[in-house]
């Protein structure tokens, strides 16, 4: 039984109107319901159902691309957030490491940088190290040189002492 | 009992999107929407549309039900269809009045072509005030209780019961004045 006949119209008039007139008043709307049943209304064509069957379905459809469509915007704006989140993040990043990048950049040449023998592989190093090297041995020959010098200043003062020696050895 | 539970799972279909579960809420409930759209309207093409459009605004609104007499919502909604509905004829014959000179010619705004088949009931329905013929139309094919009424027109109880005791007196007496 649905909820409107369920209902007891007699009572909830009798809030209302008095004894009698509650009375008259439910058995006029059970008559009117009496009337209204008996001339029942047309029913739909079974042509307009299929045609709303197909509307609810073509509706439902449109839904649900319109839901994927919504996702992937959804999904795309949160990567466009994020990307933009990143980028944003690494400004100021990349500002103070800018300069350090590019020094490292201009300093270090690519053969250095892979290299087992810096000292032959880097033409700078090279070069002072070859400097070096001849230095090295200009001291060592003058060093040489010297020895030889005192060597043969021990020579020229010994030849002078032994000269002498023969000067005063024969003066005597 | 056994009935409610089927309509609940019936609309817990119709909120995973099943079109079977829409098809068969068109089933339960076609031909009492029709004959409420048909009883306010006199007009069958206009009561097919109103009926498809119903269908079509459930599918979207469905979600929002949450609870309660399902055939209050129903009806509720079939309600403000209809109240749409009437807003859109007013305006298009308002707008025909103000053309009424170029449009002599044509037939008029909403033609009712089952005006001459009309049945005795549908006609003296037509006699009544907007309001009235709504409120009755609406407990006869909703089968809500007045409390229920009362509630989906958001107005006391009393007043319910005084409109449609009022409305269905008028309309007894039209019938049987047009009996004899």
């Amino acid at each position: 039984m649905n909820a409107k006949d369920s209902e007891n119209s007699k009572e909830l008039f009798a809030r209302f109107l008095t004894g009698e007139d509650a009375d008259a008043a439910a058995d006029d709307i059970a008559a009117a319901d009496k009337l209204i049943n008996d001339n029942p209304a047309p029913q739909p064509d079974a042509a307009v159902l299929a045609e709303i069957n197909a509307k609810i379905n073509q509706t439902l459809a449109l839904r649900q691309t319109s839901k994927v469509r919504m996702m992937r915007t959804a999904a795309v704006a949160a990567a466009a957030v994020i990307v933009a989140a990143v980028v944003v993040w690494q400004i100021p990043q990349r500002r103070t490491d800018r300069p350090k990048e590019t020094v490292a950049a201009a300093m270090i040449p690519a053969a250095v940088w892979e290299s087992d023998d810096l000292s032959a592989d880097d033409v700078e190093l090279a070069d002072l190290t070859e400097q070096i090297d001849e230095l090295e041995n200009e001291i060592v020959a003058l060093q040489t040189a010297q020895q030889d010098d005192e060597e043969a200043f021990d020579l020229s003062e010994l030849e002078t002492k032994i000269m002498s020696t023969k000067h005063y050895t024969w003066k005597g | 009992m056994a009935q409610t539970d089927e309509l609940a799972k019936i609309i817990e279909s119709c909120k995973k999107n099943s079109p079977q579960g829409f098809s068969k809420l068109l089933d339960l409930y076609a031909g009492r929407l029709y004959g409420y759209f048909y009883r306010l309207t006199g007009n069958r093409a206009v009561s097919d549309d109103l009926l498809s459009e119903l269908f079509v605004r459930l599918v979207e609104k469905i979600d929002t039900y949450s609870g309660g007499s399902f055939e209050s919502w129903l009806f509720t909604t079939a309600s403000n269809i209809f109240r749409d509905y009437l807003r859109d004829k007013h305006r298009r014959e308002k707008l025909l009045k103000q053309h009424s000179a170029m449009l002599e010619s044509e037939p008029g705004p909403d033609r009712n072509p089952d005006d001459e088949r009309m049945d005795r009931l549908q006609q003296q329905l037509q006699k009544l005030d907007e309001d009235t013929r709504q409120l009755i139309l609406l407990r006869f094919y909703s089968q809500a209780s007045f409390k229920q009424l009362a509630q989906m027109r958001a107005e006391p109880i009393g007043t319910t019961l005084s409109k449609v005791h009022r409305g269905l007196k008028r309309l007894r007496k039209l019938m049987e004045q047009n009996q004899k």
